[in-house]
């Protein structure tokens, strides 16, 4: 866009609709750039150094559930993303060892580690308690779906299972 | 994570999404309809947003990442034609692009995530107090809490 085309809009809109529709390119010399960029960078590299251990944890929480929701909306079904591996990301997130964990959800560790491993299904309470654990960050409804793509693999690729179901059905519809 | 328009006409909230630009959206993505050349951004990573269900591109963003700075800057953002100024039909739809780079930002970079601009001078007053961007002299910035109320506020948290 021209500076005469920008011109043009700044005539035609008011500054707030303007800002309400672009950020328009801004052209800077190399000198400009890079004193631009040492401002900005001596700036955050000052708040960053200033966050607190509980933002930093909340932040990760967040990466997890965005993680889980992409993962979710994805067309692809992925093995190893499985309950036990978003579970042992949670652990990860908020920095607590197994036992801990399992006692803040009042479940014993042997069975943690059962879901940890994927040698359990976990039950909708167990996903109700992750919710109010994780203070409403990560639904319910995130842990129960990502434990229903296991499922939703196996009903569709579990072979030996419609082999042994195939004597059950004595007439297919035509 | 529900994000939505407004309606103007009819205050409804509409569900949106934003996703890439496809190869094909280019030959669509007028200078007329969306104010700059956007061929021209392809080197970049270009999103749309519209409506779910619906073709229609309603405003377009171009972001670059700077890695090693742990910061996505906004290059660009334009509305579509229908949506500049009093008639406009859409509203939020700016906000919604700006939520999505700190989004993009926040899964790339976790705690460490920030946005950035370079705002023309007279337009500085207006994202700051539309978006919670933070000066540095030349530059707008989104970070920690003015980063996430803004996620917050677009339906993503």
């Amino acid at each position: 866009m021209s500076k005469k085309q920008i011109e043009k809009l700044f005539e035609q809109y008011s500054l707030e609709e303007l800002a309400e529709s672009f950020v328009f390119p801004v052209r800077l010399t190399k000198k400009q750039q890079q004193e631009a960029d040492a401002e900005l960078n001596a700036v955050l590299a000052k708040r960053r150094s200033e966050i607190t251990p509980e933002f930093k944890k909340q932040a990760r929480l967040l990466q997890l559930k965005f993680q889980m929701e992409d993962y979710l909306k994805g067309i692809r079904y992925d093995k190893q993303k499985n309950f036990g591996f978003f579970l042992r990301q949670y652990l990860q997130c908020i920095d607590k060892r197994s036992s801990e964990f399992a006692a803040e959800i009042d479940i014993l560790p042997s069975e943690l580690s059962q879901y940890l491993n994927n040698h359990r299904k976990p039950p909708k309470h167990i996903m109700v308690r992750l919710e109010l654990h994780s203070q409403n960050t990560i639904p319910a409804s995130d842990w129960y779906r990502v434990a229903e793509m296991e499922t939703l693999h196996e009903l569709a690729t579990d072979k030996a299972i419609r082999k042994e179901q195939k004597l059950h059905v004595h007439a297919a519809r035509v | 994570m529900v994000m939505f328009l407004t309606e103007l006409s009819s205050n409804k909230k509409l569900l949106c999404e934003i996703v890439p630009v496809a190869e094909a959206d280019y030959k669509r993505m007028t200078k007329k309809k969306y104010s700059f050349d956007w061929k021209a951004e392809k080197q970049y990573d270009v999103y749309k947003i519209k409506l779910i269900g619906l073709e229609d591109i309603l405003g377009l963003i171009s972001l670059q990442y700077y890695d090693k700075e742990y910061r996505i800057q906004i290059r660009l953002i334009a509305l579509s034609a229908e949506n500049l100024g009093k008639h406009k039909k859409m509203g939020r739809v700016a906000g919604n692009l700006i939520a999505f780079a700190c989004l993009a930002a926040l899964k790339r970079y976790e705690s460490l995530a920030a946005v950035s601009l370079i705002p023309k001078t007279a337009l500085i007053h207006h994202y700051v107090t539309e978006y919670g961007f933070e000066s540095t002299g030349w530059q707008l910035f989104l970070y920690e809490n003015k980063l996430h109320r803004l996620l917050k506020k677009y339906g993503y948290e």
